[in-house]
């Protein structure tokens, strides 16, 4: 199931809520997770026996490292955790692409190819999976004891709102808020509002703006002009689908009383690839840092060991987005220049560098072309075209297939990030009608709410780009 | 980005509107899904039962047409745009958007079509029949003043000249009908405003053009054993296909959109000269027979009845609608009427249209299997 269709917004949404706030405080862990196994069997119900299998396991892991009477027998239970984790991990999303990089090499070789029948990948599994990590770290490294409270674990873990797509979120984060929330007038209405607001941004914005993306990488024959036009429309429905989802998410959570962290903070004002990966996907950058980064060293040792770090921490990154090549090669990119800036030192508080964030922004959206490509050899395709610059104007396949909407959606998306470029480094233009600025949106978010429920009803189905990871 | 604001009275508003929205439609809903029946096949285990749910609910979401009709009148009142597929011209004139758009490989697509086009007219002639191709120009050509500012891709520009010329030089032999048709938009209008085809007054001026081919070229004996007669009913109005692509529903009053007055046509035979004819099954013994599209096979237009009329002949209509020109003609040539007893003549409606665009690979699969096992 999905935030933005009508069967979660006029089913599944009253329901849950009119159950829950009838029920009293002690048994809402319950209701949650009664209705996050609903949510989450609605797509396929026999994998709930391995999204349960996990959260179990996890959870007495977490005793079995909190009771171990040495610190080597806690690391021992760490490392059978691990083993579990990232075992179900490999075997649902790499297992196939490693059989498929491992055969290309044997039938280069001149040997059979091995045979593996395609495995299907459970929704959510890489994000539940990092969850539960986290939470076993959490307890290893005394930052947090583990939970007795069994139901509070599977409704952490299950919890509907973060479920599928994030924001990940830290057992450490939310344990006091399922023992004690509050639900407030306030908390709720601000809930309302962050989900209307990236509801629009996901079926408003980044609906309208999809065909432009689809259409262009659906062609063969691609001008200078076409490529950089669909790369820059990505990255654009990208950021509007994505961070729209993570808006429903917390929107959700607020309604129910939890205050997620925030998993974006105006990624595309940013004038480093450093301070990119500040703002974007925030959630899933802390989980690098703290459980992967910091793990294998850091910047404790030598230079040449952060630049490695940094480079392995994105690559690694790249590589849990998806068992593809391209993902392994956008972390590459990312992690490149995350070790080329800190070998330069750049920093990234002093103030508003115009060709500083226009750069960022190129490596940006260099970066989202093959992760957005279906293979490398359609990434470089689309490369080819962008380097070539042999033609700035769209062919007339590509101009035929684009709508005035589209067009008009892409120049106001446009507009909105270069507003929030502007808003994010404070003393430039525009901070003065920052009221003004508020009470506009105020009031055009109920009619563009209305707007984008009958765009959706009209248009049937809006998956997220983020449930394939 | 998101809006912060600590005003209560917004706060108010947002959860009051949010809230009444979600319940209302959670009452609608328990209405809407409550005929839904269990699909026994279906796999409740793998989500296939929650899938169909959702697709029934979502076609019966009670906001899908009222969305569908409002997003329609958004879009062309606000863009002068519909759902990919149409151009909107100016006086409310539509066209469809194949005829203007360009196709990635429009050249070697038009190379493959066209020596379909060719083997077939080699396979029927081997049969003993004749074949004359019918070819329909674009109605943005026929009526390129009302295109407005949009742009049409060159591979239009010249394609019926090219196309005519391209198939008789490989000896098949084509029905130029554009000049006929440009010429006769003083009289009455040829091409449907709201519609891909042409109006009865169109196909009529399209059959008399290949009954003159006919008459002239090939002095055709089946010609002129019958005498027909047409009957104009009285015009009513028309909702042409391409209104499909601006869905506006219920706001159709609201902004002025293209209409049609369609005058149908009814062909019958008036007198008859021939004794094949006069058969319990005349049709069946017709010895033309006319292969197309929508063009041919919708009674609206009535070519076929005017055909009949101009040749003087009866004849056995086997176009289809929507399969675009080679699927009719494959299943024709497959047929038992064909393959028993071919006619003497076979008319093939093509829209020169289709030409460029590339065709299902398994229809120009399959019609080349026909002719190669039949050869």
């Amino acid at each position: 199931m999905v935030f933005s269709s009508s069967i979660f917004l006029f089913v599944f949404l009253p329901i849950f809520f009119a159950v829950y706030f009838l029920t009293p405080n002690k048994w809402r862990s319950l209701i949650i997770v009664i209705a996050s196994y609903i949510f989450y069997g609605w797509w396929r119900i026999d994998f709930l026996a391995l999204f349960f299998g996990i959260t179990a396991i996890n959870y007495w892991l977490g005793l079995r490292i909190e009771q171990a009477e040495t610190r080597e027998r806690a690391k021992r239970w760490l490392l059978l955790g691990l083993a579990i984790d990232l075992g179900t991990l490999g075997y649902f999303k790499y297992a196939n692409f490693g059989v498929d990089s491992m055969n290309a090499l044997l039938v280069s070789a001149g040997f059979e190819p091995l045979e593996l029948g395609k495995i299907l990948l459970p929704i959510g599994v890489s994000f539940y999976v990092f969850e539960s990590i986290s939470y076993l770290m959490d307890v290893y490294r005394k930052e947090i004891p583990a939970t007795r409270r069994f139901l509070d674990f599977c409704a952490f873990v299950a919890l509907f709102p973060h479920l599928i797509a994030g924001p990940i979120l830290r057992f450490k984060d939310l344990s006091d808020q399922f023992a004690n929330r509050t639900h407030t007038w306030d908390k709720t209405a601000e809930g309302c509002s962050r989900f209307m607001q990236g509801f629009i941004k996901k079926v408003f914005i980044a609906d309208t703006i999809a065909p432009l993306v689809d259409q262009a990488y659906g062609m063969e024959n691609m001008t200078t002009g076409d490529a950089w036009v669909a790369a820059i429309a990505y990255a654009i429905q990208l950021y509007f689908d994505f961070s729209g989802y993570s808006d429903m998410a917390i929107g959700l959570g607020l309604m129910m009383g939890f205050r997620f962290m925030e998993n974006f903070n105006r990624p595309y004002a940013s004038q480093s690839i450093t301070e990119f990966w500040q703002r974007w996907h925030i959630s899933l950058s802390s989980w690098l840092k703290n459980y992967l980064y910091i793990p294998l060293g850091g910047n404790r040792g030598s230079s040449v060991n952060t630049y490695r770090n940094l480079f392995l921490t994105m690559l690694l990154g790249g590589l849990w987005h998806g068992a593809n090549w391209t993902f392994i090669v956008w972390g590459a990119w990312h992690g490149t220049w995350l070790a080329i800036e800190r070998a330069l030192g750049l920093k990234t508080d002093s103030g508003f560098k115009p060709l500083r964030w226009i750069f960022t922004m190129l490596l940006v959206v260099i970066g989202w072309v093959v992760f957005r490509a279906e293979s490398m050899a359609d990434a470089l395709r689309i490369y080819e075209a962008m380097f070539s610059f042999s033609n700035w104007q769209l062919s007339q396949v590509y101009a035929d297939s684009i709508t005035r909407q589209q067009l008009l959606m892409l120049v106001i998306a446009c507009g909105v990030l270069v507003f929030e470029v502007c808003r994010a480094h404070s003393g430039f233009v525009w901070q003065w009608k920052r009221k003004y600025f508020s009470a506009m949106g105020a009031l055009l978010l109920l009619p563009l709410f209305m707007l984008s429920v009958l765009k959706l009803a009209a248009e049937l189905y809006s998956p997220f780009l983020y449930f394939q990871f | 980005m998101h809006l912060k604001t600590a005003n209560p009275l917004w706060h108010g508003i947002y959860s009051a509107c949010f809230g009444s929205l979600v319940i209302a439609g959670a009452i609608y809903s328990g209405v809407a899904l409550r005929d839904y029946q269990l699909q026994e096949q279906k796999s409740f285990l793998k989500g296939q039962v929650a899938l169909d749910i959702e697709h029934y609910y979502n076609e019966n979401f009670i906001a899908r047409d009222l969305g569908s009709n409002l997003w329609a009148l958004i879009n062309y009142s606000l863009f002068r745009e519909g759902r990919v597929g149409v151009v909107i011209g100016e006086e409310s004139w539509l066209y469809t958007l194949d005829e203007v758009k360009d196709y990635p490989e429009a050249a070697q697509d038009l190379t493959t079509n066209l020596a379909a086009i060719d083997a077939v007219a080699a396979h029927v002639r081997a049969q003993g029949s004749d074949l004359l191709v019918a070819l329909v120009p674009e109605k943005a050509a026929i009526y390129s003043e009302y295109l407005g500012p949009r742009r049409v891709a060159p591979i239009h520009s010249q394609l019926y000249a090219q196309v005519v010329n391209q198939l008789r030089g490989q000896g098949v032999v084509v029905v130029d009908t554009t000049d006929a048709l440009i010429n006769a938009k003083q009289t009455a209008t040829t091409f449907l405003k709201s519609d891909t085809h042409w109006t009865p007054f169109g196909a009529e001026v399209v059959a008399k053009e290949i009954a003159q081919t006919l008459k002239n070229s090939l002095h055709h004996p089946l010609l002129e054993q019958q005498v027909f007669s047409s009957q104009d009913d009285e015009p009513t109005h028309f909702q042409g296909d391409l209104l499909n692509y601006i869905p506006l529903g219920i706001f159709s009053e609201w902004v002025d959109v293209s209409a049609d007055q369609l005058v149908k046509t009814r062909t019958q035979v008036a007198t008859s000269t021939a004794t094949a004819a006069d058969d319990l099954f005349g049709e069946s013994s017709a010895d033309i027979a006319l292969v197309g599209t929508s063009y041919s096979a919708n009674a609206n237009w009535n070519f076929a009845g005017a055909l009949k009329q101009h040749l003087g002949t009866d004849l056995v209509n086997y176009a289809q609608e929507g399969k675009g020109p080679f699927v009719p003609m494959t299943d024709y040539l497959n047929s038992a009427d064909f393959t028993n007893a071919p006619p003497a003549l076979v008319i093939w409606e093509i829209p020169v249209r289709f030409l460029p665009a590339p065709q299902p690979k398994e229809n120009i699969a399959s019609l080349l299997a026909i002719l190669k096992g039949n050869q």
